[in-house]
């Protein structure tokens, strides 16, 4: 045998696996990999932008001042101005795009005023308080109080 | 064959044109008008006004379709009650529902040293140990400062929810994947608060940015007393605390 007749067809074979595999790594990756993975960090960058569009649910009491100035404005002279329409009257973003078909809630249930304003020893002594047990139990809060303008006695 | 190859590769790089073009909107919608690069978000939490209404728990389950059973919260409140003990005193924490439904006055008011609401919810931590250990990086941290999930991306394994020294996240039971507060980042992105701020009707929780020297979390940063969750472990909570107490973990 001469040394011409020397086979490297198991080394070409060998070259070509191993140039399969990595192509085939690389197309998976790329396959695999989301587009904008590496685009700020180790995660996925379009999430971020949905979870900026996810659906907004409370609107917000500027949203309500469009149509009901009215009460908005009473609403914030009063003390309850810290607390938001929706904080009672519940979310209404649907409410304000579709105005005629869509209504807020009204709360109107005594257990609701008492969520805040039931007496609890854990409260903050300055917040004001009644014992839902003594205080005309049985009656509606607001047939009482104005909750726009809590001071004011309703007949 | 229905296509010749000629037709198949045409049709394939138009249809990747029509995927890449597809996918714009909804990027361009979120970040045109909102630089993150302006913002670090900062979260204030004053002990000494929380009334426990839980109006904050229900406007965050109603904002994020959290689901409504009595274990799953982006944010909930707790009841601390501190006892005279004969060994000592004794710390009581419960929380009924999440607060959701407020609390009722507690039937034992003997021997009671002090007794407060703790609203909690995900500290957002600058060093985030739910984001070290995702196995594959559905969880991370914006520019911004908000710790955040892909839920597309979440393989529900459940790490991060024993990761988290605050238990802030929970798997929900629909989508089988981890949810945690977002801050509501679908809100704050858009120049509104997140809903439990707005929701809360004593002021209790102030929300704003850190980078803004004027911002109302700042002010609060200045005027009050601040304390963070388990500052030992590092983790740099965005959450500032007023009013809590050495108990309060």
């Amino acid at each position: 045998m001469s040394k011409n007749k020397t086979s490297y067809g198991h080394i070409k074979r060998l070259i070509f696996l191993a140039a399969f595999l990595i192509l085939s790594l690389v197309v998976l990756r790329m396959v695999f990999i989301p587009k904008t993975f590496w685009e700020f960090g180790f995660y996925r960058g379009d999430s971020i932008a949905e979870n900026a569009n996810k659906p907004i649910i409370f609107a917000g009491s500027s949203a309500c001042k469009d149509c009901h100035e009215e009460k908005y404005k009473i609403w914030l002279d009063f003390r309850h101005k810290t607390v938001i329409c929706e904080t009672c009257h519940g979310p209404a973003i649907k409410h304000s795009e579709n105005p005629m078909e869509i209504k807020p809630t009204k709360p109107g249930k005594r257990e609701f005023c008492l969520y805040c304003h039931g007496k609890n020893i854990s409260k903050p002594k300055s917040f004001p308080v009644v014992d839902g047990n003594i205080h005309n139990p049985g009656i509606n809060c607001f047939e009482c109080h104005n909750p726009h303008n809590p001071k004011q006695r309703q007949k | 064959m229905k296509y010749s190859r000629r037709e198949f590769m045409g049709l394939s790089i138009k249809t990747m044109v029509l995927l890449a073009a597809l996918d714009w909107p909804s990027k361009l919608l979120a970040l045109t008008k909102y630089n993150w690069e302006d913002y670090l978000w900062g979260y204030g939490i004053d002990i000494d006004r929380c009334i426990g209404c839980g109006r904050c728990v229900s406007a965050c389950k109603k904002e994020n379709n959290v689901p409504d059973d009595p274990f799953f919260f982006r944010t909930w409140i707790e009841r601390y009650v501190e006892r005279k003990d004969k060994s000592g005193d004794k710390i009581e924490v419960d929380s009924p529902n999440g607060g959701k439904d407020g609390f009722a006055d507690l039937s034992n008011k003997k021997d009671i040293v002090k007794s407060f609401f703790v609203p909690k919810m995900c500290n957002h931590c600058e060093n985030p140990p739910c984001v070290q250990v995702c196995p594959v990086g559905a969880t991370y941290k914006t520019k911004d400062g908000v710790v955040l999930v892909d839920q597309d991306y979440c393989i529900g394994c459940r790490y991060c929810i024993q990761a988290c020294p605050y238990g802030a996240r929970y798997l929900h039971p629909e989508k089988r994947v981890a949810d945690k507060c977002t801050l509501c980042y679908h809100r704050i992105t858009k120049g509104l608060k997140p809903a439990c701020v707005d929701a809360c009707p004593v002021s209790t929780r102030i929300f704003g940015n850190l980078k803004d020297p004027n911002s109302i979390i700042n002010n609060f940063l200045k005027s009050k007393k601040i304390q963070v969750l388990k500052p030992h472990l590092g983790t740099n909570p965005k959450i500032y605390y007023s009013g809590i107490d050495k108990e309060v973990r």
